[in-house]
């Protein structure tokens, strides 16, 4: 089942005084399917950001569309995206976005919350996450208090209270130490493992060759696609790398 | 680097950030302000001229201690807030290559220019302001005000040397945090988690005693003028209890909604909640301030009003005649008696012939006063009666059975060791009275006509009892005996005089007919204590009353405008702060509808919070204010608790709107 469509999607942003005109992205069309693990890569500039904002409904396109479940997120009305977005998506951060003035638990509880969860239904959906990530002992914590990957930890913690549909990862190990990168990375694993659909955008070729497939972007387009199938990560890492060479190096790499 | 470079980079520093300093320097402008019109007021000439005035001057100097003491606290709160703000900025400065000295140094030359650019201006506007607030008197209460205009350099040199002396402290604060921190920290300045307050139980409690006994004192002091310290020790004590209250109780409060989870995981109470216990600590002290001054506001408004509303009619309550005039008697009494009030018939009738007045009546009749302990089955005169503060005083008036009948064509007859007694507001109870050692037989008179007068401005201070006794002979053995414990302060025998005037007799007459007798009465080697008219007793409760509704109009209105800046500052500075917040919940998934929801849970309980407060301290303090109203007016009270209680709905309304404003800017900065 395909969770996600993106078809022929395209961002121009024009400077203020309509001067120039930048192309984000210009022709960018793929599907992940349900129980996916999927990352994208691409350089600095390449429209990966805008790419995620997009797809989180954070942003407009300026042209195409997003279909989550078959239903166009682009068209929904801007009084029901917040809703659509937290029940449907969950995400994950570079900086983590932990908010300081809650606890860890009242973090991982905040879509709840925000949803009008009642408190004893919350914590039964509470504490059987915080046990897979490990983190049941830190829930009384403050954010400044814990490390970066326990901070990481509950913001995974955050995404997947909500059983969101899709969970959209931004660099999640930009931030983190070479061990505490490692520790997430199987943890999306093994949450992927457990049928989430996961999407992750990232630089590190190492966080990449934990997914089941990963897309490459250059210019605003979908250059290069690779797939796992039943590679190990070590053989993964070193296609992906092959991959990257010859991106950088600027050849003309199609399938 | 010359110092010029300093300099420039100050000043283009401060203009820069402009969006935070300059709520900063119109504080600190206000600040000056207020302070120079308060020291100028303590120490006008105009105003210690009008009766009362000496004792307006000692509140407003009193009041002027309290208020430096929160400006000082003031200015620190803000201060802290804008250094939060500009850390960042100095952490580059001295990554770039800019040592913490050089630093200090810009610091230094900013709070120079900042101190100048405060002083100068506050005083500038201190004194068109001062200008303007007598200008509108003038014409709301066409009275003759002396004080107003009056250039005050004394004034001036206090206040610029008191927020010299501020700033100082301040410069000298920012600059040890300077030197304490190092790159990264001050680069993450404003970034840093503070630690989530612990609750202050030793602070919680304090501040409950603190404020319990600012309002015992509050309730219980019962001459304002003699218990001046008293008074000033119990608003100490409420201020502190209130600041201590708020940090301590505030924080307290908020922990225990946190715990009740079916409150605080509701999307409305979620965020607002955390968000401030988050920063409880300066939050409390923000919030103190505005419940200190939402007081003083309160409390100044509703005296300018019930100034304004108490008519000139009320003069007449003190005033049952045209003239009155008071001599002292001495000696033999029932001869001295005999002999003034015939000088006091002659005397008249003579400047009555002289000014060509009409005189309807002349009564005049013979009377004692002295305060007194009520005790169980009498009175108590001690000996530090006048000294003593605590214990409640009341007024005895006394007057013999042949004045009263003769005053009022009465009939009453009283044996030896027999009285008559009537109390305002409480009667006395029982039936026999013992004073200085002799007892008498009491029986209550509910009416004793017109020897009542003037009694509603004393009994708010003082219960007061009047007393009809059988002889003259009985009221100089009473005299004698009090004197001889009070000693000089004791109560003397008087004989007072009312004489009516033609209804016809011009106000320019009545004066004159009153100082002629006056000098006719020394001339005639009398004792005079008092000779007074109705006319020029009304100009001078109308200086008063002008001169009071000034003061307090003025600082009013400043101290509104100082409390509606705070709010304002407060609730923008703290957007800034919640903006990042914000910017991550709306990632999270939380809608503009939604933020815009919690903002404004946040905001009302951090309004009306300091409201309520408000309320409760203007109404336990209402009893003392209540008194220290009758020192300055000379009037009767009735109006002031209605005039409060207006006064605190104008301000709850204003206090609204301020809130309305403030949420629009504070969703403004963080959407």
């Amino acid at each position: 089942m395909t969770i996600l469509e993106v078809h022929n999607l395209k961002k121009i942003y024009t400077t203020r005084f309509g001067g120039n005109q930048v192309q984000a992205l210009s022709n960018v069309s793929f599907s992940v399917e349900s129980g996916e693990y999927v990352a994208i890569m691409g350089e600095s500039g390449s429209g990966k950001s805008t790419l995620l904002n997009i797809l989180a409904a954070l942003d407009k396109p300026t042209g195409g569309e997003v279909l989550l479940n078959g239903k166009n997120i682009v068209s929904i009305p801007e009084s029901e995206i917040s809703a659509f977005r937290r029940k449907n998506l969950g995400f994950v951060f570079q900086d983590f976005n932990l908010l300081d003035t809650f606890s860890l638990k009242d973090n991982i509880l905040l879509p709840l919350v925000m949803s009008g969860g009642k408190p004893g239904e919350m914590k039964n959906q509470l504490l059987p996450i915080a046990r897979k990530l490990g983190i049941q002992n830190l829930l009384s914590k403050y954010p400044y208090e814990v490390s970066g990957g326990q901070k990481q930890r509950a913001a995974v913690a955050r995404a997947l209270i909500n059983n969101p549909q899709l969970i959209m990862a931004d660099e999640p190990t930009g931030a983190l130490d070479s061990k505490a990168a490692d520790s997430l990375l199987e943890l999306f694993g093994a949450i992927n493992a457990e049928g989430q659909t996961i999407l992750m955008v990232t630089h590190s070729i190492k966080a990449a060759s934990h997914a089941n497939r990963v897309l490459f972007i250059k210019d605003g387009c979908v250059f290069h696609e690779l797939h796992r199938g039943n590679l190990t990560s070590e053989a993964m890492f070193q296609k992906i790398s092959d991959t990257l060479s010859v991106i950088a190096a600027g050849g003309g790499f199609n399938e | 680097m010359n110092n010029r470079f300093y300099q420039k980079m100050a000043a283009d520093n401060i203009r820069k950030n402009g969006k935070v300093y300059l709520p900063f320097l119109i504080s600190c402008i206000c600040s000056v302000m207020v302070s120079y019109i308060m020291l100028a007021l303590s120490m006008n000439r105009g105003l210690g001229q009008i009766p009362g005035g000496n004792n307006m001057q000692l509140i407003l100097t009193m009041g002027n201690v309290v208020i430096s003491m929160f400006f000082a606290i003031f200015l620190f709160y803000t201060n802290s807030f804008l250094m939060k703000r500009r850390k960042k900025e100095f952490g580059v400065y001295n990554i770039l290559g800019m040592d913490k000295r050089h630093i200090q140094k810009v610091i230094m030359y900013e709070t120079m220019y900042i101190t100048a650019i405060s002083i100068v201006v506050g005083l500038l506007t201190g004194i068109v302001l001062n200008k303007v607030c007598v200008l509108i008197i003038r014409r709301m209460m066409d009275a003759t005000v002396s004080l107003g205009f009056e250039l005050s350099p004394t004034s001036m040199i206090g206040s610029s040397l008191l927020f010299a002396t501020f700033f100082l402290l301040l410069l000298g604060y920012n600059t040890y945090q300077i030197r304490l921190a190092n790159p990264i920290e001050l680069l993450r300045g404003g970034n840093v988690g503070e630690k989530e307050p612990k609750t202050k139980w030793v602070m919680a409690v304090l501040g409950g005693g603190f404020l319990g006994a600012g309002y015992y004192l509050a309730l219980t002091i019962q001459s304002p003028i003699t218990g001046m310290p008293l008074v000033f020790l119990a608003v100490l004590l409420v201020i502190a209890g209130t600041y201590l209250l708020f940090t301590a109780g505030s924080i307290a409060a908020l922990k225990l909604l946190r715990k009740n989870s079916r409150y605080y995981y509701q999307i409305q109470h979620f965020i607002p909640v955390s968000g401030m216990l988050y920063r409880m600590k300066k939050n409390a002290v923000g919030l103190a301030n505005i419940c200190v001054m939402s007081v003083a506001v309160i409390l100044l408004l509703s005296i300018a009003v019930s100034l304004y509303v108490t008519s000139d009619e009320s003069i007449h309550a003190q005033y049952p005649s045209n003239v009155l005039a008071e001599i002292k008697l001495s000696g033999d009494i029932p001869e001295a008696e005999k002999q003034v009030k015939a000088e006091l018939q002659q005397a008249a009738e003579r400047t009555a012939a002289e000014t060509l007045v009409e005189v309807d009546s002349i009564s005049s009749y013979t009377s004692l006063s002295f305060p007194a302990v009520l005790v169980e089955g009498g009175f108590d005169v001690p000996e530090d009666i006048y000294s003593n503060q605590t214990t409640k005083i009341s007024s005895l008036y006394f007057i013999d059975q042949n004045n009263y009948n003769s005053l009022f064509g009465e009939n009453v007859s009283l044996n030896a060791n027999e009285i008559y007694i009537h109390g305002i507001g409480k009667e006395y109870e029982g039936t026999s009275l013992s004073l200085m050692g002799e007892q008498y037989q009491a029986t209550v008179m509910k009416d004793m006509k017109g020897f009542v007068v003037g009694e509603s401005t004393v009994s708010t201070i003082v219960d007061v009892y009047f007393i009809i006794v059988n002889d003259v002979e009985t009221l100089q053995k009473i005299e004698q005996q009090q004197k001889a414990i009070i000693g000089k302060l004791a109560g003397a025998i008087h004989v007072s005089a009312r004489i009516d005037l033609d209804k016809e007799t011009g106000k320019e007459q009545e004066r004159k007919f009153g100082n002629i007798l006056s000098d006719k009465l020394e001339a005639a080697g009398v004792d005079v204590s008092v000779v007074d008219t109705r006319v020029s007793a009304g100009e001078k409760f109308r200086a008063l009353r002008s001169g009071v509704l000034f003061v307090a109009m003025n600082l009013g209105i400043l101290l509104l405008m100082a409390t509606v800046l705070i709010i304002y500052y407060k609730q923008i500075s703290e957007a800034y702060d919640d903006k990042d917040r914000y910017t991550i919940m709306r990632k999270v998934g939380l809608s503009l509808k939604e933020i815009k929801g919690a903002i404004r849970s946040q905001i009302l309980t951090v309004f009306f919070l300091p409201l309520i407060a408000t309320g409760v301290h203007a109404a336990v303090t209402f009893p003392l204010m209540k008194k220290l109203v009758v020192v300055v007016m000379l009037d009767n009270t009735q109006w002031f608790l209605y005039c409060m209680a207006a006064s605190y709905a104008v301000f709850a309304i204003v206090y609204v709107l301020i809130y309305r404003v403030t949420a629009r800017a504070y969703y403004k900065v963080v959407s």
